[in-house]
C-alpha cells in the first residue's frame, strides 16, 4: 500500500470526526480521460500535513466529459491544497513506471508544477469561495 | 505514491518554475530577414504549422537510378518550429517529421509526415506551443505526464520488424506504419516501462537484433529488441555520470560502448527562461567517459576516461583479437555546436566560428584500463559505416564533411562527403558545391555483395540556389565522380538528422 493510499484511508476515517468552522469549495478538474476509472482527491489545509494527513478525501467515478465539477467540504483555515490522480485501473493507487514516473493522470491545485512534484507552496490556494481549477497531466 | 516518490520521478527532468522565454513574437520575421542573405539556412524555417503531409510520386531523375536498388530510405529531423506566432530558439526543439523515399526499380517516390505525438496533437488543437522544448522554455498549464509529454520524435527513424520507429532521446520510440507513415503511437516494450527512454541511436546488427540505451537522471537503461521486434531483455543500471547528456552508443560482439561527454543539460533552467548557452554546461574539469558494459549484464562494466570532449556520434566499435576495443567517434573541443551553432541557425544567422568536430580513434585496453587516442584531421559529423559491419571491424567510415570555404558561403554547414579508410588513413571526397547543404549519407550494400565498397552512398542535399531537396546516390568505389543518379523533389525539406534504409523484401 502506497503512503498516499494509506493517507487517503486514514483521512477518510478522520473526516467523520468533524472540525470546527468547516466550509466547502467548488472544484473543477480538466483533462480527465472520460469513463476511465475514478478520480481520487486529497485535500490538505495545513503545510505540516501535506501529503501525509489530508483534511478530507474524495473518490468519484468519471463521466463522459473530460471535465468534472464537484464540492469538497469539511475544510477549515485560510488555504487549501488539492492533490489528485485518475485511478484508471481501479487499483486504488497512482501507478508508476519502473523509474518511478506516474503513468496515470495526476494534478494539483495552484501553480502547475511542470517538471516537479507538487509542494504545499506550489499547490496551496486561498479558501475564499472561488472555484479551484485543476488540470490533470497529459 | 508520496511526494518523495514524485520528486524522484521527475528529478530527471529538473525542477519547476516555468516562464516563457520567447525573445519576441517577431522571431519568425527576424529569421526571415536574417536568412535572406544566407539561402543555405532556408530549411531552418521549418514547415508550416498546418503540418500538412508532403508527397511527390515521381521525383525528377538525372543520371541512371539503378533498378536493382529497391527499398525505403527513411530520414527524421525537427521540422515544425513555429506555431501561433511563436518560434523555437533551438534546432533540436522542432516536432519530428519522417521522410520516406521509396525506390521500386522504376522511380523514386517521397512521403513526408509529421509524427503525431501527443504533444503535436495537443498543440495543434491549442494553436500554440504548450510544452517546454529542448532549448526553449514554454509555460505549461498542465503538469507533465512524463517525458513523452515533451517527446518530439525528431531524431532518427528506422524500419524494424514491420514498423517504423521514430526516435527521440528522452522518451518512448513512436511507431509508424511503413505503408503510409501513419502514427501508431508510443511503443511500450513491457508493462511498467511506459515512457522509459529508448534513445535515438539504436544499433541494428547484421543478424537483425536492435540494441539501444536510454538515460534518465542517474539511471542507464539497456534495451535488446529481437529481429521479430519483441523485447529480448531490458536492464536498468546506474550511470557513471548522472544527469549527463548521452546521445549515441556503439555495440561490439559482447559489449555496449557509450561515450558520456561532460555535458549537463539543465532543463530546469531552460524552463525558467534561460538560453541554451546559459543552461547547458560543459564541465571542462570532468573527463570524457567511455562506458563499456557487458550486453548480458550491464553491472559488469568498465569506465575509461579521456580528456574532456564533446561527443554526439559514434562511428563504430569492435573487439580486436586481443580483446581490446577499437572505437571511432566524432569529437569536439567543447559544446559550441550545441549551444551556439544550433541556436544561431534558428535566428537565420551564420554559425559563430569554432567548435568543429573531427574523427577520433581510440583503443580501450580491457585489461589495463589504458586508453590510446588519436585525433584525426578533418571537419565532419554524421558518421556511418556499412550496415553489415556494425559491431565488427569496419574499414571505411563515411561522414558529412566540410573542407572548403566556397566563397561567400564561408564554410557554412557541410558541402561534401568523406570516406575515410581507417587502415591507410586515405580520404575519398566528393564536393557537392557551393550551393549544396549536405546531410547525413548512409551506406547501402548492393544486392548480393558483401565487400564494404560494393555499396552505394545514399543521402540528401539541399540545393540553396534552386531551393529544393535532392536524393543522391554515389558509388562507394567512385566517390570522387559524384552521384551516379540524383532524384530531385519539387520542394525543400527541413534539414534532418538521421536515417536508415530498408531493402524491399
Amino acid at each position: 500500500m502506497t503512503p498516499l493510499r494509506t493517507a487517503l484511508l486514514a483521512a477518510a476515517l478522520l473526516t467523520s470526526l468533524g472540525a470546527q468552522a468547516q466550509s466547502c469549495v467548488q472544484v473543477e478538474v480538466q483533462n480527465l480521460r472520460p469513463q476511465e476509472g475514478s478520480l481520487m482527491v486529497a485535500a490538505y489545509t495545513d503545510a505540516a500535513d501535506f501529503n501525509t494527513k489530508p483534511a478530507t478525501t474524495l473518490r468519484m467515478r468519471t463521466g463522459a466529459s473530460a471535465t468534472l465539477s464537484f464540492s469538497v467540504c469539511g475544510l477549515s483555515g485560510p488555504s487549501v491544497a488539492l492533490s489528485m490522480f485518475q485511478d484508471l485501473n481501479g487499483n486504488g493507487k497512482l501507478d508508476a513506471s519502473v523509474l518511478g514516473m506516474p503513468i496515470e493522470p495526476w494534478g494539483a491545485s495552484g501553480k502547475p508544477p511542470g517538471f516537479a512534484a507538487p509542494t504545499w507552496e506550489s499547490s496551496q490556494v486561498p479558501l475564499d469561495g472561488r472555484t479551484i481549477v485543476v488540470n490533470l497531466s497529459k | 505514491m508520496n511526494r518523495r516518490d514524485l520528486i524522484r520521478a521527475f528529478a530527471a527532468l529538473g525542477s519547476a518554475a516555468a516562464l516563457p522565454s520567447f525573445a519576441a513574437a517577431s522571431a519568425a520575421e527576424a529569421f526571415d530577414s536574417a536568412s535572406a542573405s544566407l539561402p543555405w539556412l532556408k530549411p531552418f524555417k521549418g514547415i508550416s504549422e498546418t503540418g500538412q503531409d508532403l508527397r511527390c510520386d515521381a521525383l525528377a531523375i538525372t543520371g541512371r537510378w539503378p533498378a536493382e536498388l529497391r527499398g525505403r530510405f527513411y530520414r527524421n529531423g525537427p521540422a515544425l518550429f513555429e506555431r501561433g506566432g511563436q518560434r523555437y530558439s533551438h534546432w533540436f526543439d522542432g516536432d519530428g517529421m519522417v521522410q520516406q523515399f521509396s525506390f521500386d526499380g522504376k522511380g523514386v517516390r517521397h512521403l513526408g509526415r509529421l509524427v503525431r505525438t501527443s504533444k503535436l496533437v495537443a498543440e495543434q488543437q491549442a494553436g500554440r506551443f504548450l510544452y517546454n522544448a529542448f532549448g526553449t522554455g514554454i509555460q505549461s498549464d498542465s503538469p507533465l505526464q512524463g517525458p513523452d509529454s515533451l517527446n518530439t520524435a525528431n531524431t532518427n527513424a528506422i524500419e524494424h520488424a514491420g514498423r517504423v520507429l521514430a526516435m527521440w532521446e528522452g522518451g518512448s520510440a513512436t511507431a509508424l506504419d511503413p505503408k503510409d507513415l501513419r502514427t501508431l503511437g508510443p511503443v511500450t516494450w513491457k508493462d511498467g516501462f511506459q515512457q522509459v527512454p529508448f534513445s535515438a541511436h539504436p544499433k541494428l546488427d547484421a543478424s537483425g537484433h536492435l540494441w539501444n540505451i536510454g538515460t534518465s537522471g542517474a539511471r542507464m537503461i539497456a534495451w535488446h529488441i529481437d529481429p521479430r521486434g519483441e523485447l529480448a531483455s531490458v536492464q536498468i543500471g546506474d550511470s557513471p555520470y548522472p544527469g549527463g547528456m548521452v546521445h549515441d552508443m556503439a555495440v561490439t560482439a559482447q559489449y555496449l560502448v557509450v561515450p558520456l561527454p561532460p555535458v549537463k543539460l539543465n532543463f530546469d533552467r531552460i524552463a525558467a527562461g534561460a538560453s541554451a548557452e546559459q543552461a547547458f554546461q560543459f564541465e571542462r574539469q570532468e573527463p570524457l567517459r567511455i562506458l563499456v558494459m557487458h550486453k548480458s549484464d550491464i553491472t559488469k562494466r568498465r569506465v575509461f576516461e579521456l580528456p574532456a570532449q564533446m561527443v554526439f556520434h559514434v562511428g563504430n566499435a569492435h573487439e580486436r583479437a586481443d580483446g581490446n576495443i577499437a572505437l571511432t567517434y566524432i569529437g569536439a573541443s567543447d559544446h559550441h555546436s550545441l549551444v551556439r551553432g544550433a541556436t544561431a541557425r534558428m535566428r537565420g544567422e551564420r554559425t559563430p566560428s569554432g567548435g568543429g568536430a573531427s574523427t577520433q580513434w581510440v583503443l580501450l585496453d580491457m585489461k589495463s584500463g589504458r586508453v590510446d587516442a588519436e585525433s584525426l584531421t578533418d571537419t565532419v559529423e554524421f558518421p556511418r559505416i556499412h550496415p553489415q559491419r556494425v559491431g565488427l571491424d569496419a574499414r571505411y567510415l563515411l561522414s558529412a564533411s566540410s573542407w572548403l570555404a566556397h566563397g561567400s558561403r564561408q564554410g557554412l554547414l557541410f558541402h561534401g562527403i568523406q570516406m575515410r579508410d581507417l587502415q591507410t588513413g586515405k580520404l575519398e571526397r566528393y564536393d557537392y558545391g557551393a550551393d549544396a547543404v549536405v546531410e547525413e549519407h548512409i551506406v547501402v550494400p548492393k544486392p548480393r555483395a558483401s565487400h564494404e565498397l560494393d555499396a552505394w552512398l545514399l543521402g540528401t542535399t539541399f540545393d540553396a540556389k534552386r531551393q529544393v531537396t535532392q536524393v543522391n546516390l554515389i558509388d562507394a568505389r567512385h566517390i570522387a565522380d559524384g552521384p551516379v543518379a540524383q532524384a530531385t523533389l519539387p520542394y525543400w525539406l527541413p534539414l534532418g538528422f538521421h536515417g536508415n534504409f530498408t531493402p524491399a523484401g
